[in-house]
């Protein structure tokens, strides 16, 4: 039986997403002299392509087209990721120097999205078969049967993170690996050293470079103010840093969203929408919506992923089979951990990434990808076991 | 492989992302509440309300408003690779030269004004200019030392308003002149003088146009349901009686005399008869009111009530027409003329035509100063200055000017001494104006009826409606009957005394000439002022006309200055169509010989 409540619950993301891309993109559709629906336009053939792609995927017998499809999403993203760099720039279109985009027939795709989708299944399917459970084989051992995978990521990360510049897409995928080699079976104690090792190196990272030490100081100046709260004074003052000036879309992201209040100033009435907010209806739709529906907007909205997220696990948990158990979990955690970083970016808990809310931001490649992996997890819900 | 405590895993899991998405439900929640300042929602916008216009009764616009605008830039916000490109489209745009804004913009980094005189349709194409730049990206964001991007490009600005008199010299001095004053960095013009002064409340903007609403980040404002708009109030515009078409002639005229007679100034004022209605006021001395230079000082006054001087013999009609009214005197009467020579108490009266015996009405027609101090002695003091007060003589004639000069008269205590009864009766010692003059001799082309000269028709609001200027109603000095009188012997003046030179085939026309010595420090020197009032009518129409001209060295005779230049007025009005001659109505009678 298909799951039929998550695909209605994505279906209407998707809708409410057009409806977004419309009221939210005003501003820019006059500022660069577009036709008023240039957006939802767009993102409206998408979603319709988007809700077909699912509900066809989700016909498919998992036992036979799965791997298949999986396997070609992988192969052909990692291809494409890795040509992307020597491909003639008609073919390319690179912006502020991150190649991210494959021109095909008049629509630019970003094969990234896709990979995604492919990557986990890959994981999925190499971590059935290859890995079990720990048994107490030690640190070193668990170790050992990691490095090719993490060689693999390592390669994916350096296409990701340098050639497409684009690290929120390289976090998500690092994050969902760990908790999937965690389910397959590693020990908790790796788990552990893993995340540990990958916050060592983010320090690393940041501190190598004086505009990233910037921008986490410009971060936390902001973040300090909701994460101090919690802590008592004693130990907040010396955490407390002088207040600079507010990043300029941050700020106006949360002015949008203080402007929305409870119950927001109504669907097109938003005031930051209009130029203050420049990426409004792509990464920063979050912020739109809690300006025209308010902070009841957003929970609802946050609700719908909390229930996406319940859904597949749920999938994942009553799979027959590691691969379906594996993927349907890794693809829920692609989609939840995608929508937290937005929603920690946007309301000034963590530096932004650019990276786009599921479903919701305007966007072909994202939504496609998105749709393709829930498709796929309801094309597994069909082999659910009834309950134990 | 599959674990048994898979599904307490994932519960945990799940717990742990609720967790997640709990913390960030708290934060948007605390955002949403959290006092917090935020930038402006709205924006708003003022239109400045515009000084009204004058306008001729022909419907030409003699003095505007016009809007001036700035243009100011943000240096730092032009892409240094666009610079040349900036500068090349605004000197197209703006008129002014590539190498006047280079030099501008040279001045200094940041916001530069690059100009304060740009005219409407100028600040329109410069809007619009503005707008493409910032869509050719012209115009570059760069960080502020807060961090914050700043655009701001071109902008074009209302800086204040000037004052246009798009055909120069005409109607001045009438129609006076202005100034400018800064208000909040914004110039505002107001009247000083002539009727700009006088209708300065009239004219002055009443009330500035709002419009508030909500704005996206360029301050564009969004009209919608939640938007407002108040639309400005201008002043009023001026409606003039007075149709350029005549005006331009009769200036030139003026002009052709003044220059001919070598004179200081020449003023004619034609005015309706029956209306007050003034359809033409030209001094020969006028000036551009956006640009009075020192040699202009002298003609910003409008003489025709600013200048006031004894008279002469202009005033003997309205002597006459008093001792008519009272019954003392009968046209037939007969004077002695004393043959140009007589003596009151110690004073010698002389007259330059000299007669012996005369009918009353020859005093006027050959004006005689001897006749008329004679006459005169009939009149109780109080009767003269009650008379010439009920005339109009020393009192503001009611035309729409300021700083009118009324005139002196004797008190009526000397008026009683028979010298004074006698000098004041041809027209010395006793100041008035040529708008008072032409006033009181309304009042015999009238029915006896002096009325308000007047030049402004009414007011026009902004929504184009009319209000009617209203004035005194008009007053009967004399009976109809005398009017009538004095009327006949007007024209007779013109047809066989002093004033044939005004002599019109097909036309009614009277009048009286008056030559007036010139006082200066208390004596009276080789100087004069002639003048010529009179009227000129046709089968329908009546016009009061009067002319002066001030100090002509060519000749001091009225009858070959202040006459011709009258006559030259009736030719325009009979050239105009305003008067259509009929020799059958009237005939010209044949001028009588010198005695």
């Amino acid at each position: 039986m298909i799951d039929r409540s998550l695909f209605l619950t994505v279906t209407f993301l998707i809708a409410f997403g057009v409806v977004m891309s419309y009221s939210l993109s005003s501003y820019t559709v006059i500022f660069f002299e577009y036709s008023e629906f240039h957006f939802a336009l767009r993102q409206a053939i998408f979603a319709f392509g988007s809700i077909f792609i699912i509900w066809a995927l989700a016909q498919l017998d998992p036992d036979v087209w799965l791997h298949r499809i999986g396997m070609s999403l992988f192969f052909t993203g990692l291809v494409l990721m890795i040509a992307m760099p020597f491909l003639p720039s008609s073919l390319v279109s690179e912006v502020g120097g991150a190649a991210r985009w494959i021109k095909i027939a008049g629509f630019s795709l970003a094969p990234v999205e896709f990979f995604k989708v492919g990557f986990v299944y890959f994981l999925a399917w190499s971590f059935a078969r290859k890995l079990g459970h720990h048994d107490n084989m030690g640190l070193k051992a668990e170790f050992l049967r990691f490095i090719p995978y993490a060689a693999m990521f390592v390669v994916v990360m350096v296409l990701i993170a340098f050639i497409q510049k684009d690290l929120g897409q390289v976090v998500v995928l690092g994050l969902t690996l760990a908790f999937l080699l965690f389910f397959a079976g590693s020990s908790f104690k790796f788990f552990m050293s893993l995340i540990t090792a990958s916050l060592l190196f983010f320090v690393f990272f940041i501190f190598t470079a004086e505009h990233r030490i910037a921008r986490i100081k410009s971060w936390w100046a902001l973040a300090q103010q909701n994460v101090l709260t919690v802590f008592p004074e004693s130990i907040a003052r010396h955490l407390r840093i002088e207040a600079v000036d507010e990043p300029y879309q941050i700020s106006h992201s949360l002015n949008a969203i203080h402007n929305g209040g409870l119950f927001g100033v109504g669907l097109g009435g938003g005031t930051f929408k209009l130029g203050f907010l420049s990426e409004v209806h792509t990464d920063f739709v979050l912020s739109g919506i809690a300006e025209e529906f308010g902070f009841l907007g957003v929970a609802a909205v946050t609700l719908l992923f909390v229930f996406i997220m319940h859904r597949t696990f749920r999938i994942a948990n009553r799979s027959s089979s590691g691969v379906y158990f594996l993927f349907a979990l890794g693809i829920g955690l692609l989609i939840v951990f995608t929508f937290m970083i937005n929603a920690y970016g946007i309301s000034g808990l963590t530096p932004i990434k650019g990276i786009s809310v599921p479903f919701l931001s305007y966007g072909g490649s994202a939504m496609l990808g998105s749709a393709i992996g829930i498709g796929m997890v309801l094309m597994v819900s069909k082999k659910m076991e009834r309950k134990k | 492989m599959i674990n048994t405590n898979r599904s307490k895993k994932i519960l945990l899991l799940f717990l742990l992302l609720l967790l997640g998405f709990v913390i960030f439900l708290s934060v948007m929640f605390v955002n949403a509440f959290k006092s917090r300042k935020t930038p402006s929602l709205y924006t708003s916008e003022t239109t400045r309300a515009q000084r009204g216009s004058i306008i001729s009764a022909d419907g030409f616009h003699i003095a505007t408003t016009q809007k001036l605008y700035k243009a100011m830039v943000n240096t730092r916000n032009i892409d240094p690779q666009k610079r040349e490109l900036f500068i090349e489209l605004f000197s197209i745009y703006s008129g002014i030269s590539p190498k006047e804004i280079r030099s501008k913009l040279k001045e200094r980094s940041g916001t530069v004004v690059l100009s304060y005189q740009i005219d409407p349709k100028r600040a329109q194409y410069l809007k619009s200019l503005a707008f493409e730049l910032l869509q050719y990206k012209v115009f570059v964001e760069y960080e502020g030392a807060g961090g914050e991007r700043i655009l701001q490009g071109l902008s074009i600005l209302e800086s204040g308003e000037t004052r246009e008199y798009p055909y120069g010299t005409l109607l001045t001095p009438l129609i006076g002149y202005p100034h400018k004053i800064e208000d909040d960095g914004y110039t505002r013009v107001y009247g000083v003088k002539g009727l700009e002064k006088h209708f300065d409340e009239t004219l002055s903007a009443q009330k500035e146009g709002r419009q508030y609403g909500l704005r996206d980040v360029n301050n564009y404002m969004i009209l919608n349901r939640r938007s407002a708009t108040e639309l400005p109030q201008s002043g009023m515009d001026i409606k003039l009686t007075i149709p350029v078409t005549l005006q331009i002639k009769l200036e030139r005229i003026v002009e052709y005399f003044r220059s001919d007679l070598d004179a200081n100034e020449v003023s004619v004022v034609i005015m309706e008869s029956q209306t007050g209605r003034i359809i033409a006021m030209a001094s020969s001395n006028r000036f551009y009111p956006k640009a009075i230079r020192k040699e202009d000082y002298s003609s910003l006054n409008t003489s025709a009530i600013e200048y006031s001087y004894e008279t002469g013999s202009v005033i003997k009609p309205i002597t006459f027409a008093l001792l008519l009214e009272k019954g003392l005197v009968n046209p037939y009467d007969l004077i002695n003329g004393h043959n140009g020579r007589f003596r009151i108490d110690k004073k010698v009266i002389t007259d330059e035509h000299k007669m012996d015996w005369m009918s009353a009405e020859d005093v006027i027609v050959y004006s005689s100063n001897i006749g008329i101090a004679q006459l005169a002695q009939k009149l109780s003091g109080l009767d003269i200055y009650e008379g010439f007060l009920r005339f109009g003589l020393t009192r503001p004639s009611g035309l729409e000017l300021p700083y009118e000069r009324a005139g002196v008269m004797p008190t009526v205590r000397q008026l009683n001494h028979e010298i004074y009864k006698a000098t004041v009766a041809y027209g010395y010692g006793i100041q008035s104006n040529l708008m008072q003059l032409l006033k009181a001799y309304n009042a015999f082309n009238n029915k006896g009826r002096t009325i308000n000269p007047h030049v402004v028709e009414g007011s026009i609001d902004t929504y184009g409606r009319f209000f009617p200027a209203e004035y005194p109603p008009a007053e009967q000095v004399i009976s109809a009957p005398t009017a009538e009188r004095m009327k006949k012997i007007l024209i007779k003046t013109v047809n066989k005394g002093t004033g044939v030179k005004a002599r019109t085939e097909g036309l009614e026309i009277g009048g009286k000439t008056g030559t007036a010595h010139i006082a200066e420090k208390g004596r009276y020197v080789n100087k004069y002022n002639t003048s010529f009032i009179g009227f000129a009518n046709d089968a329908t129409k009546l016009y009061t006309i009067g002319a002066t001209v001030i100090q002509p060295r060519k000749t001091q005779f009225a009858s070959l200055t202040a006459v011709p230049a009258f006559k030259a007025a009736v030719d325009l009005l009979i050239d105009d169509g305003y008067l259509h001659p009929d020799p059958q109505k009237f005939p010209l009678p044949p001028p009588e010989p010198k005695h």
